[in-house]
This record gives structure tokens, C-alpha cells and sequence, in this order.
């Protein structure tokens, strides 16, 4: 029999982004809370100083800010005929564990979505038809607005001190901005990185051709900073030890350099570390969680009543959690009926390497959001009719640290190894730059996610089972970036160019990216959505679901910027709405 | 902290603890946090004199042909195996130094010491699989893109495959372990690995091909503190400076200028 604590009336299911917003937010209403984080607890200071993080192995190669396999993992196919297999190491994507989550070993890189990305459906059919969505392209709109979303992604800016340049201040064009970003109500916090020898390359290049380069919004701080909540950030050292890395100075946002500090403050919340939430406990009917059962560090089983239940694990994990606790319809690909697990999306990477004679890029310079973008192909800035696709992607060239044993660009006709090897190595270590694409990957009715039949993870539970490839729409608009992306190459006066597509079918092998989406996604229609437009459970009014298994397709931009957005809009809502009078936000 | 402890007084060290044993005990220790060892010393000392013969009858000690095929790439370090055993050695020996040879440009593998390296990382975590999901069952048929699909730790691969490959090079090449072979012959083998054309009796040659050339690139470029990167050639040769990482001026002051400082260690920024 699990322990039973004395109830609360909050529990907080994962502590990273999402869990240290909604703690904050849901902090000075005099509610108990309690978050419920599987990995350990770790700081600023000393678990990120750089006698412990610039280790390029530890952290780069041996994952250990990262998801332990070994304990939790999901199986993999890319269609539904073939055989189901798990997922044995990390590779494709990097979850993170412990406190703070991935908000410690992201990039920082920091973007708002498109106005249109949130009405995608109905703004694909108003201007190019509906007959220009394949049938078996199960995109929708968000159940939220742009214009919405404004002032809480203005909020998640200003804590996290993102720098950058503003291209669209409240319908005004300002140069030097994205011109295709929607309008804010003022600019960043902090101005924009200082930019790499490649970035000032590309930059040129970029205006040359008729497109329109900006400093990619980063929260990584330009100028040391402090922020509303009173924390106190520093300076990017520009140190190269960023992506999968914590941050030495707090020139990072985390949820460590922006909340804890805060967090720790309430005498009413309690974190608990090394604690592995199994599923959300319902009651007789199925329509009230009554909290949590987790283990504890030693292995055993507690039962953490609580009034409002908050799932704030990494995407895939907030839907497994969904699954396993019977919450919501389980999504039938066959039927297309269901909801948990429909939707799933993820991102197509490609890029375009460079190798110069005569510019010396010094790699091992950068910081993990440093870059200079373009977005004129990304979302419908462009138009689509003639192209064929929906969909588009950031292209950028960014300086994010060349650590060697994962950064060596070699030309194409390099052998493996050898002597010819070393030679191109050390010639272009530091005579390279690539320029890269992250575009959307859409939402297909054969793409999801569901309870597997055979594999089990530590706990005994089933493993999340992914069935995912990717669809002719999203590789013909990757090839399109990807000639934008050598085009923009050539331009820079690169003497040899290789071009890296994303691999298809889609492979968990190689590391592409975290952008891991949907699955639990936010809409106006329980038959089409998993949470209504304010993340709370069409079928389970005490329980909300945070984070971009919210998304009901991916968008070509970072997803952090509209993760944390969404967490205040939610926060918003049940502060000033759902705590006077618990029950559905929508009606049904 | 840092130890600063010569070579041959840690040997004495670890006699007085129980001899090898000991050594492999805190070896695998360090390895389950990969923490830097601090039984390394970042720039390897040259070893002391009479720790030579110490050192390869330790290592060749009651393996049949080890005398005939063990040749000592990791001399510059001096230090003892903990996984290997002197066949295997000797394959891994030879490999790497195929992968990443000697030349005006840098220090081979086997110089920089990343046959230590390799061998500190399969005697640990990284060798008993940890954070691998290795639950079953095993079906035939798995996709490429489905990733590793073996029940075998990468210590259970290295050691079936360098076997079956010590086998397949002797009958193929009158009896000559794969150290044996000329540079053109090793090559080969090599290539028919990575090929798929070699066909091991249950090993997967091109599996363990990837795999050993990964960690050798990781031991090449890693930091010292794990055994390879010795006197951090590797970091010299591409002009990388290490865990130094502040560059807040220097990344506009350097834009196009080759950044000239010398290279730091973990060590240097743990002082």
C-alpha cells in the first residue's frame, strides 16, 4: 500500500520551465504547493561552473543533464506496419531531467510564433483554399490568438531578459527587427548579442539578396540584468559551452537565474526532488483527479492527494502520464477518433556546410541562441501557392560553440579516418560555418502517439510508443530552405558547400532537435483537442497540461518563447478565473 | 582538487591496496559519475623508469601470445589497462592509430592516449551500458532508423568483436593478429568493416567499427582528465583553447584573426 500524505492543494508534475512558472504564478494566492520532479535538485552555483560544465564529454556526449533511457524511454517506428522497436539510447532529441528540466541545457534561442501560426487552418483555407490541405493533414487552429498570447509572451521576455531586436513595435516597423513578426508592445529587455565573424558574413550576404537578416532573439543576456521577480543575471561570456550545457554566470534564463530565487521565498511551496510520478489518481467517475501517486527516492510508493493537478513534464512525458491514467480519449489512427496522442509533430533540420580558404571563424566562440536569421520563408510569409506546401522555417547562421568531438565539419569526399581525415580536420576546423533551416513539421493523421504493448520502462509501466516519419509536404518545404540555405552560402564566398538533409524517413538516430510537439493539443473542440484553450482537461476540470504537447501542430520557430507564453495565459486563467469558482473555463 | 602524485608512487599505492584489482575498482569508480579521473594527470608525466617492466607484466601475465602481439602505444603515459585485456589491447592499439595517425600536424591516437581513454570508459559506466535501455525482446528486422538494437553493452561489444576479428585475421593472414598486418592490410580490414563486407560470426563488424571510431575521436579531443588528449595535442592542432570559454571581447576583437592562446584544462579552472 502507498503512503497517503496529507493532502495539498497543488501538485506540480515536473520542475522545469513550465512547473517554476506555474509555482510563481500560483505562489501568492496562499495555496500549499508541492512540484514533484524525477531527477535531482541542482544550481547556478556550483553545479554549473565551468570546472564542472566545459566538459564536452560529461554533458555534449554522455547526456547528463539529460532523460535517463535506462529508465524512461519510448519505442519507435516510422509507420504502423512495421515492427515497433525501443529507443535504446538518446539521440534524435534530448529531454532533460532534474530541476530547472530542459530550461538548463536549451539554447536560449527565443522566438514568438507567427499570427498565423495560431489560426493555421483557417488562414491556409482563407487564402489558398481549403483543397490546398492534403487530406491526411489533420492541421488546426490553436483555440488561442496572437494578439491574445501578447502580453504573456512580453511577460516571459522581460523574466527571462531575452536580447534582441524588435522588427514590429505595436504595428510600427522598425529597422533592423523581423519585419514579419507580429506587432509587441515594446522592445526586448536587452539589446542584441555582439555577432560572430560567420554572423556578420551571413548578415551581408542576406541583404545582398533581397532578404532581411536580424540578430536571433536569445535569452542569452547581452548585458547583465534584473529582472521582475528580482533575479539578478550576468553577462554571456560568449563561452561556447551553451546548448546541452547549464550557465556559469546566469547570462542563460533557467528557471534557476529567473524564479528559483523567488520560488524558495513561499513558505507554502515544497519542491521534491529524485520523485517519479507514475500517474494521476482519479476518482470513481473519472472526471476529478483526486493528485498523484509517485516514488520517492528509496523506491517507494507515496499518494500525493491534491485538489488542482498540473502536468508540467516534457512534451511526450505529459501525454504518456495522460495515457497511463486513463485521462481523455486514447487517439485511433484507424478511426480518427480519440484525441491523447493525435497530433504528434516535430521539426525538419537541414543545413548547408561551409568551407572557406581565406575567414577564420574561431567555432569555439558562441553561445547557444547566437545567430543571425532570416524569416522570409518562414510560416506564410512567403506565399505558398506556387510552391506547393505548407509550412516554412527560420534559416539562420549561428556561433554556438565548436566543441571538437562533436564539431569537426570535414568537405564532402572526406574519407572517415585517416590521414586525409586529420588533414581536413585541422584545415577547416576553423575555416567552416554552416547555414542551417528549422522548418515546421505539419500535423498527419498517422503520426502519433500511444501506449506500447510489449516494451515496459523501470517503473513497470508501458512505454510511450511513437509512430512518426516525415511527409512529403514538410521534406519538399525543407528542400526549399535548403536551397535558400546554399544560396546564402554561395553568397558568402564559400569555396566548397555540402548540404546535410534531415534524414527520411526520420531517424531517432542522429541529433536534430528537442522541438518534440503535440499529443495533448490545446483547441475550441474536445472531439479535435485534449485540453481547451486554456491547457485545463476537457475531461478532467482539475487537471491542466502545460507545455508544446499543447501544440497542435509545429511551427518554424523555437518553441520555448510560446511554452512559457502559454504557462502565464494558462497561470492567468486559473488565478483570476478557475480558483473563485473551480469547473470547466469552456463549456463543453 | 588536484593530486599531484608521480606515476610509480601510485603504483606503490595500489600495490599496498591489493595490486590491479584496486586499480580497476577505482577506475570503474570514477567512470559511474564520469568524473575526471583524478588518477590522471592531465599532461602525463613521463613514466619513471622502473615502471615499465612493472607495467607489461602486469598487462601480459598469463595471456598466451600476448608477448608476440602487444606493442605498448600507450607508452608515453605509462599507464596500466583496466579492461583490456593484451589482445585486445593491441587490436585497439593498432585501430586507432589507423583512425587518427602520426604526422607534422598532430600526435597519433596512440600517442595522445586514447587507447587509455577507450579503455577507462568500457572498465565504467559508459562499458556496462548505463543509460541504455537494454530490456527485451530482440526481434530481427530492426530499421536503420530505429538506432542500436543489440543486447550487448559496448563492453560486451568490444570484447565479441575484437575476438571474432583476432580470429578472422589470423585465418585470413597465416596466423597474424590484425597488430601483425601491414598498414595497407589493417586498412583493408578496416574498410571491409565499415563496408559491412567482413562478416564476423555474431558480431556486428559495422556496429563496433562506428562505435570504436567514435571513441576514438572522443579520446582525441576530450579533455585530458579522462586519459586521451594527451598534452592536449588534439586541442592544439585545431587551434581549440579547451574549457577556457570566455570570449566576450574576443569574439569581435578576433572576427577573422586565428585566436592564438593556449589551450585550459578542467583542472586549470578547478584551481
Amino acid at each position: 500500500m502507498p503512503s497517503r500524505l496529507k493532502p495539498v492543494d497543488v501538485v506540480i508534475v515536473g520542475f522545469g520551465w513550465t512547473g517554476a512558472l506555474m509555482a510563481r504564478e500560483l505562489g501568492d494566492s496562499g495555496l500549499k504547493l508541492v512540484a514533484l520532479e524525477r531527477g535531482g535538485d541542482r544550481d547556478t552555483d556550483p553545479d554549473f561552473q565551468p570546472g564542472v560544465m566545459h566538459d564536452e564529454l560529461r554533458y555534449a556526449v554522455h547526456h547528463r543533464l539529460m532523460q535517463d533511457v535506462s529508465r524512461q524511454t519510448i519505442t519507435f517506428r516510422n509507420r504502423r506496419d512495421q515492427t515497433v522497436l525501443p529507443m535504446r539510447q538518446l539521440g534524435s532529441f534530448l529531454p532533460g531531467s532534474g530541476v530547472g528540466g530542459a530550461g538548463v541545457h536549451w539554447n536560449g534561442r527565443h522566438w514568438r510564433f507567427l499570427p498565423s501560426d495560431f489560426e493555421l487552418r483557417s488562414h491556409i483555407s482563407n487564402r489558398y483554399g481549403a483543397g490546398f490541405i492534403p487530406p491526411d493533414m489533420s492541421i488546426q487552429d490553436w483555440g488561442v490568438t496572437y494578439d491574445e498570447l501578447e502580453p504573456f509572451y512580453d511577460r516571459f521576455e522581460y523574466l527571462c531578459g531575452t536580447s534582441g531586436q524588435a522588427g514590429n513595435i505595436a504595428g510600427r516597423q522598425v529597422p533592423g527587427g523581423n519585419p514579419f513578426e507580429g506587432p509587441r508592445r515594446r522592445g526586448y529587455p536587452t539589446p542584441p548579442l555582439k555577432s560572430s565573424w560567420a554572423m556578420v558574413l551571413f548578415e551581408d550576404a542576406a541583404r545582398r539578396l533581397g532578404f532581411h537578416p536580424f540578430p536571433q532573439p536569445a535569452a542569452n543576456l547581452s548585458r547583465p540584468y534584473t529582472n521582475p521577480e528580482g533575479a539578478a543575471m550576468g553577462a554571456c561570456l560568449y563561452c561556447g559551452f551553451c546548448e546541452g550545457f547549464g550557465c556559469e554566470v546566469r547570462a542563460k534564463a533557467s528557471p534557476q537565474a529567473t524564479l528559483l530565487p523567488a520560488i524558495r521565498r513561499n513558505p507554502n511551496f515544497e519542491l521534491r526532488t529524485n520523485s517519479m510520478v507514475l500517474r494521476v489518481n482519479l476518482d470513481g467517475n473519472k472526471t476529478r483527479a483526486t493528485g498523484v501517486t509517485y516514488l520517492d527516492a528509496r523506491g517507494q510508493e507515496v499518494e500525493q492527494p491534491a485538489d488542482l493537478v498540473v502536468l508540467c513534464a516534457f512534451a511526450l512525458n505529459n501525454v504518456h502520464l495522460l495515457l497511463l491514467s486513463g485521462i481523455g480519449k486514447p487517439y485511433d489512427p484507424d478511426s480518427g477518433q480519440g484525441v491523447v496522442g493525435r497530433n504528434y509533430a516535430y521539426r525538419i533540420v537541414s543545413r548547408a556546410g561551409l568551407f572557406f580558404d581565406n575567414q577564420v571563424f574561431n567555432p569555439f566562440m558562441g553561445a547557444g541562441a547566437l545567430a543571425m536569421c532570416i524569416d522570409d520563408f518562414n510560416g506564410d510569409n512567403f506565399d505558398h501557392a506556387k510552391r506547393g506546401f505548407i509550412g516554412g522555417g527560420t534559416i539562420f547562421c549561428g556561433s554556438t560553440g565548436g566543441r571538437p568531438i562533436q564539431y569537426h565539419p570535414v568537405p564532402d569526399g572526406t574519407p572517415r579516418w585517416g590521414a586525409q581525415w586529420k588533414k581536413a580536420v585541422t584545415r577547416y576546423y576553423n575555416r567552416s560555418c554552416q547555414v542551417t533551416a528549422h522548418g515546421s513539421t505539419m500535423a498527419y493523421r498517422g503520426n502519433c502517439l500511444d501506449l506500447d504493448p510489449t516494451y515496459r520502462d523501470f517503473y513497470g509501466r508501458p512505454l510511450l510508443r511513437m509512430t512518426y516519419d516525415h511527409q512529403d509536404n514538410d521534406i519538399r518545404m525543407s528542400h526549399a530552405l535548403t536551397e535558400v540555405c546554399q544560396q546564402i552560402g554561395k553568397a558568402m564566398g564559400a569555396r566548397q558547400l555540402s548540404v546535410e538533409l534531415a534524414p527520411t524517413p526520420y531517424s531517432i538516430v542522429p541529433y536534430q532537435t528537442t522541438h518534440n510537439v503535440g499529443g495533448a493539443t490545446m483547441g475550441a473542440d474536445p472531439k479535435t483537442s485534449a485540453v481547451n484553450r486554456y491547457l485545463q482537461s476537457w475531461d478532467v476540470a482539475n487537471l491542466f497540461v502545460m507545455g508544446a504537447s499543447a501544440f497542435p501542430q509545429n511551427t518554424g520557430s523555437g518553441p520555448t518563447g510560446t511554452v512559457g507564453a502559454l504557462t502565464y495565459w494558462a497561470a492567468d486563467a486559473l488565478r483570476n478565473r478557475y480558483l473563485k469558482s473551480p469547473g470547466p473555463l469552456v463549456p463543453i | 582538487m588536484r593530486l599531484h602524485m608521480p606515476v610509480f608512487d601510485r603504483r606503490r599505492f595500489l600495490q599496498v591496496l591489493g595490486g590491479a584489482g584496486a586499480a580497476v575498482a577505482l577506475s570503474s569508480a570514477a567512470g559511474a559519475e564520469s568524473a575526471p579521473d583524478t588518477n590522471a594527470e592531465p599532461v602525463p608525466a613521463p613514466p619513471a623508469p622502473q615502471a615499465g617492466p612493472d607495467q607489461m607484466e602486469q598487462q601480459t601475465a598469463g595471456l598466451p601470445d600476448a608477448a608476440t602481439t602487444y606493442r605498448p602505444t600507450d607508452k608515453p603515459s605509462g599507464r596500466a589497462l583496466v579492461f583490456f585485456t593484451a589482445v585486445e589491447a593491441a587490436f585497439v592499439g593498432a585501430a586507432i592509430e589507423r583512425f587518427i595517425p602520426a604526422d607534422d600536424g598532430g600526435p597519433g591516437a596512440g600517442e595522445a592516449g586514447v587507447l587509455c581513454y577507450i579503455d577507462r570508459q568500457l572498465a565504467g559506466s559508459f562499458g556496462a551500458g548505463h543509460r541504455m535501455y537494454l530490456g527485451g525482446p530482440w526481434p530481427d528486422g530492426a530499421l536503420p532508423s530505429q538506432g542500436y538494437q543489440l543486447p550487448l553493452t559496448p563492453a560486451d561489444l568490444y570484447r565479441l568483436a575484437i575476438a571474432e576479428i583476432h580470429q578472422a585475421s589470423r585465418q585470413a593472414n597465416g596466423g597474424k593478429t590484425f597488430a601483425e598486418l601491414s598498414g595497407e592490410q589493417q586498412e583493408a580490414m578496416l574498410q571491409s568493416l565499415d563496408k559491412g563486407e567482413l562478416h564476423l560470426p555474431s558480431a556486428p563488424g559495422k556496429a563496433f567499427l562506428d562505435l570504436l571510431l567514435a571513441n576514438t575521436v572522443e579520446g582525441y579531443f576530450g579533455d585530458p582528465a579522462y586519459g586521451g588528449n594527451g598534452d592536449l595535442g588534439g586541442w592544439k592542432m585545431i587551434g581549440f583553447p579547451g574549457a577556457r570559454g570566455n570570449y566576450a571581447d574576443a569574439i569581435v576583437l578576433y572576427r577573422n584573426k586565428p585566436y592564438d592562446e593556449l589551450p585550459l584544462r578542467l583542472v586549470d579552472l578547478q584551481n
